[in-house]
């Protein structure tokens, strides 16, 4: 921890004197630099940078693919799928996933229409692959396409058509579920190639109620709230893509374009809304603000990390503050705690939040421990209709979270 | 017959504008409809083949169409292409590829692999002179325009795996080590499935071993105290799987029928271990690799109750009729030990290639 200072107060001037060094060479042009980031005092990290800076490694050079892995076995058609910039994909967002097609040997015009024509372009299938399974997401050759039924309408090929060697591909409505491999496959004539991607989509919507009692916001105390925990109200959008990914929740609640919505996968008595028997995210439809509602938050990025504190004795709420501060962090928002479990955080201790709340977030679930046999962040209610955070002076861990400070270390100055 | 074909293509594709671009260059594109358009079918009739070392053997596959109206292929040239399948599913060698005229084989299936092509839907590869090598699950794809479908079929080959650990002694090799010890042997590093079918005919073995998707693992028929317990089931023990550089075990190797032939050198005296690698170069042979004897033993019941130098500095000899003071309970291929290469006690096993 001493060590982490000195070391932290050099990097704090570097930044002035890295643009220069790295201009925006690769030609991208909203690329200045290479930014990575300190999280105190832990080892540096990736990050995307609130300077203004690309997000990505310190050197691109070496996230480039090795050409040819046989030497003899020399293939006239490369495919590849740049690392770099990488992709945001967040719920109910649109990534394009780059993939150039390469000629070693001469190419091929993308020409006139006609059967020669189409015999003399590459056919490119882009594939999904998930849990094991690989799906077909769509096949395009010459100017027909054919797209599979579950990506009707989200996928398409945007330049394919006009330029043979970009098959990049469009996904739009991202859901929780695209989280995955993409492969995408060229094929020319009796050449081949192929590369992959992981993707992982970020960002989850989750239900949020005031400690007290249910349906206890006005849509103007709803927009608040959210914000108060490190969140902000969620789009009908991003509802629709989380109720894609399985989401399902009995309450109705504010969303941001002032409806009232909740998602249901099984319909069921008290849960038919407007929708009957049929799953679907109910609608009240625009209501009055003044109404009185729970409300779906969304929470994307945790610009740090978390970590789970515990003691003999565990917590009470001022003691977790306390104990955070004294590691100079601060009680994890319950936004950060549902951003950190879609990110992976996997504890089975029930924690404090700095809203009063107590939650644990379950990514592997383990049957009767831990909340039953469903992945999410679980919530301790004082009472059995679910609502009422514990009170202040019962004892539990503590979820502490430190922010993560972004600069660009001197080393890499130094070394160009 | 053509302005036909072509007529079915356009009942079956519909255009329109794309969807999220309104550019006149976009109306083009012609979406297909994948419930209505012709399929493809890939079947191969039998899914595992076996064969053994030297063999030749057909990987069937054959191609139909769902919709018999626009088969023919008089709009695309199929293509049809032949991977191997590893242990990482991501990653498929590369086999033969085949597209009108044109035909690529690759890496060592140069020269070996050839399509059957019995009929006009027939996509069988054929593999001539097999290799250890070539064990393992083979995928054939065909394509035609849009349309594409796989089959997979495996490719097993009669053998015997055997347990190996080098003259350093018990747990000394990483898993490349590991490799290269079983090619030294004349044999291949052993699959899981291997070793599996090897526990199921009764090998029993208390050390574990290397396997080739890199799991640790060893075969237990009689439970006993130091091999996982007593009072367990019978099974192959599973460590999971190790780190590749660091970790060190023993290894189970897999080999196949040889072309060649394996055999006890007729020698006056007994032999040094020099002694014996320069007995069979004078014979017109090689002394024989620890694969040899195993392959010998359990492939051509071949019976010796002489103890003899192997490649490897051991001194083993095969049984497979026990009998008193050789190998009184069981068939195996006995092993003496690493002894000193000085010591002259031993005779020598040759093995000559055949060309």
């Amino acid at each position: 921890m001493a060590s982490a200072l000195p070391l932290l107060l050099l990097w704090v001037f570097a930044p002035t004197v890295v643009p220069e060094v790295f201009g925006p060479e690769d030609g991208t042009g909203n690329s200045a630099s290479w930014a990575t980031c300190v999280l105190l005092p832990a080892p540096s990290v990736p990050c995307g940078g609130g300077l203004g800076v690309g997000v990505g490694h310190p050197t691109p050079v070496l996230l480039m693919a090795p050409l040819f892995s046989h030497p003899e076995d020399l293939k006239a058609l490369q495919v590849s799928i740049p690392r770099h910039p990488a992709l945001d994909a967040v719920l109910a967002g649109a990534i394009t996933i780059p993939c150039l097609i390469t000629y070693l040997g001469p190419q091929p015009t993308a020409g006139t229409a006609g059967r020669r024509a189409v015999l003399g372009t590459p056919r490119v299938k882009w594939t999904f692959i998930s849990e094991g399974r690989e799906v077909e997401i769509l096949v395009a050759r010459g100017d027909r396409v054919k797209v599979s039924e579950d990506y009707r309408l989200r996928a398409s090929l945007p330049i394919f058509h006009q330029r043979y060697t970009n098959a990049s591909l469009l996904l739009t409505e991202l859901r929780p579920n695209d989280s995955g491999i993409y492969r995408c496959d060229v094929q020319h004539g009796i050449e081949d190639g192929h590369d992959i991607l992981n993707v992982k989509v970020k960002g989850v919507v989750f239900h949020y109620r005031e400690g007290s009692m249910r349906y206890a916001y006005t849509f103007a105390e709803a927009l608040e709230a959210c914000a108060r925990i490190g969140a902000r109200i969620a789009t009908p959008e991003q509802l629709y893509a989380a109720y894609l990914g399985g989401y399902e929740q009995c309450d109705a609640g504010w969303i941001a374009d002032q409806t009232v919505r909740y998602p249901i996968h099984t319909p069921r008595e008290a849960c038919y809304g407007d929708m009957n028997g049929f799953p679907g995210v109910r609608n009240y439809g625009v209501v009055d603000p003044e109404d009185m509602y729970d409300v779906y938050c969304y929470a994307e990025d945790l610009p740090g990390e978390i970590f789970l504190e515990t003691a003999p004795d565990k917590f009470t709420l001022e003691e977790a503050a306390a104990r955070c501060r004294a590691l100079g962090a601060e009680l994890a928002s319950t936004g950060q705690l549902y951003a950190a479990w879609s990110a992976g955080l996997d504890a089975c201790s029930p924690g404090w939040l700095a809203d009063g709340s107590v939650r644990y977030p379950i990514v592997t679930p383990r049957e009767q421990r831990c909340g039953g046999a469903l992945p999410g962040v679980k919530t301790i209610f004082l009472f059995r209709n679910q609502t009422g955070f514990p009170d202040a002076q019962s004892r539990y861990d503590a979820y502490c979270f430190r922010g993560i400070t972004c600069m660009v270390p001197i080393l890499h100055a130094n070394t160009s | 017959m053509k302005s036909l074909l072509f007529l079915v293509l356009i009942s079956v594709c519909w255009a329109e504008p794309h969807p999220d671009n309104s550019s006149l260059e976009h109306e083009r594109i012609i979406h297909i409809q994948a419930e209505n358009g012709p399929r493809l079918l890939v079947v191969a009739e039998q899914a595992k083949i076996f064969s053994h070392r030297g063999g030749n053997v057909t990987l069937p596959c054959k191609f139909y169409h769902e919709h018999t109206s626009t088969a023919g292929s008089g709009t695309h040239k199929i293509r049809v292409k032949w991977t191997k399948l590893t242990s990482d599913y991501l990653k498929e060698v590369d086999v033969f590829v085949a597209m009108g005229h044109h035909r690529k084989s690759y890496g060592n299936y140069h020269g070996r692999v050839f399509l059957r092509e019995s009929s006009e839907n027939d996509a069988s590869l054929i593999i001539t002179n097999i290799i250890l090598e070539d064990y393992g699950r083979y995928k054939c794809e065909v394509i035609e325009g849009l349309e594409d479908d796989t089959a997979v079929v495996a490719l097993n080959l009669e053998g015997v795996v055997f347990p190996y650990s080098p003259r350093l002694g018990r747990y000394n090799l990483n898993f490349h080590e590991a490799q290269r010890a079983c090619l030294d042997q004349d044999s291949v590093i052993a699959s899981f499935d291997q070793l599996y079918d090897a526990w199921r005919s009764g090998l029993d073995w208390c050390n574990a071993g290397w396997l080739s998707d890199g799991s640790v693992q060893y075969p237990i028929t009689k439970p006993r105290e130091p091999c996982g317990g007593k009072n367990t089931v019978p099974g192959v023990r599973n460590y999971g799987f190790w780190d590749k550089d660091k970790s060190r075990y023993d290894v189970f190797c897999f080999t196949s029928n040889f072309n060649g032939r394996f055999y006890y050198l007729i020698h006056p005296t007994k032999l040094t271990y020099d002694e014996a690698v320069q007995a069979c170069l004078r014979d017109g042979a090689q002394i024989a690799k620890v694969g040899q004897i195993f392959a010998a033993w359990k492939l051509l019941g071949y019976d010796r109750c002489d103890a003899g130098w192997l490649a490897d500095g051991s001194v083993r000899y095969p049984i497979s009729r026990p009998r008193k003071r050789c190998s009184p309970n069981e068939a195996a291929v006995r092993f003496v030990g690493f002894p000193d290469k000085k010591h002259k006690l031993y005779g020598v096993y040759c093995f000559r290639a055949y060309n």
